[in-house]
């Protein structure tokens, strides 16, 4: 089959709208937990005795007796999301009003920040509402309607291409010789690794295992063989990395890893809930 | 259409947009990234997490009193990253809102330190 064969066929393929839903709703919680964050970062960011380094003058910058509003915003769309009511425009407000806030400060760029955005977005393009949703309960209808899959293909190609893109960056001599996890892992505490462990050779050795992974987790995920494997690593990946790495850096982490793993879903194959109760109608075009 | 005819069916209006947006969503998460992996680490919009340490630069305010005031990132900036150029913006913040600054002196990693008079 050609290449705009496929693409036609990946753009007409439809599915269970449940994988999307359960996206959905660990996004939304993402957003919730990132909402709160982002009301104190914010509000440092905002201050004017502080240095602004907005990434585009012309942007109105919000002041801070406006920021409550904008973090209501904020929180409203992201329960709105994970709940499901409105869910098209629930994900539309959340991903604008992500984009907003990395566009008002060269300090407020975070990567899982700009993930949540761009998931947010596909979730309001992809019918993340069918199931599992306030808006389902609301249409009334008994049986969730198959979605266009394509948006999942995109959000299973954006999760690859994250872990894909942080394994290639990480290829260079400062990461593999252990530095950066020297700096970033957990010191003092329960769980913070025996002094022992943190000499440099493990921490290399750590450091390759480390990007190994992420190489390992971004082709694996996609294949029948390796999935398995995939999906048993990759939440122990997170859960280390959340455990491990700084507690100042413990939300920013969890939140990643909570958008990462909800991801996961959607390679699953086997059904979640019961499959009778999808109806497959033909009434959402692609 | 007869059974059996193999002929694809023309896209609709609305499958050609999705194409548009499918295609040009997957080329900008591939191309962005892929740039900016020629970038010093960590790059924005590289899903460049982790990779690389930016250690920052010291500065030091000159004072008309003849004094030296260290300078922390933490009271200057709301949230201090490692991709942020403070060369480009502390030196000018640093002589606006201190008042009796005279110069400030940065410190970079394998660098001879940097004399900046205010204006």
């Amino acid at each position: 089959m050609s290449l705009i064969g496929r693409l036609h066929e990946t753009l007409t393929a439809r599915m269970d709208p449940r994988p999307l839903a359960w996206v959905r709703i660990g996004v939304g919680a993402a957003a919730l937990l990132r909402g709160f964050e982002s009301w104190r970062v914010l509000g440092r960011v905002l201050d004017p005795d502080r240095v602004a380094l907005p990434f585009c003058e012309a942007l109105p910058r919000l002041s801070l007796e406006a920021l409550p509003l904008f973090i209501g915003g904020w929180l409203a769309a992201a329960l709105c999301l994970l709940l499901g009511w409105h869910t098209r425009l629930a994900g539309l407000a959340l991903s604008l009003a992500v984009a907003y806030a990395i566009a008002l400060d060269r300090q407020l760029y975070a990567s899982h920040l700009y993930l949540m955005g761009l998931l947010s977005l596909l979730l309001a393009l992809g019918g993340a509402g069918e199931a599992l949703s306030l808006d389902a309960l609301r249409r009334g209808s008994p049986a969730a309607r198959a979605i266009p899959s394509w948006p999942a293909a995109l959000l299973k190609a954006q999760l690859s291409i994250v872990y894909g893109f942080a394994a290639l960056a990480k290829l260079n001599p400062v990461y593999l010789s252990g530095a950066v996890l020297a700096v970033n892992l957990r010191h003092g505490g329960p769980l913070a690794l025996p002094e022992a462990l943190l000499a440099a050779p493990l921490l290399a050795a750590l450091a390759a295992g480390s990007v190994a992974l992420e190489a390992f987790l971004a082709l694996a995920l996609w294949s029948p063989r390796w999935r398995r494997a995939a999906l048993l690593l990759g939440p122990a990946f997170h859960a280390a990395m959340v455990l491990a790495i700084d507690p100042a850096l413990a939300l920013q982490i969890g939140v990643f890893a909570i958008e990462a793993l909800s991801l996961y879903l959607l390679f699953l194959e086997l059904p979640i809930g019961e499959p009778s109760a999808v109806a497959y109608s033909p009434q959402i075009g692609a | 259409m007869r059974a059996g005819d193999r002929r694809p069916r023309p896209w609709t209006r609305r499958q050609v947009g999705v194409a548009v947006f499918f295609v040009a969503y997957l080329a900008v998460q591939l191309a962005v990234p892929s740039a900016k992996l020629w970038e010093p680490r960590p790059a924005r919009f590289g899903w460049q997490m982790f990779a690389g340490i930016a250690p920052a630069p010291r500065f030091a305010v000159a004072m008309a009193d003849g004094s030296t005031r260290e300078v922390a990132l933490a009271d200057h900036y709301g949230n201090p990253r490692a991709d942020l150029r403070y060369e480009d913006h502390l030196p000018g913040h640093l002589c606006r809102s201190l008042p009796g600054a005279r110069a400030v002196r940065l410190e970079r990693a394998g660098r001879e330190p940097e004399v900046r008079p205010c204006p």
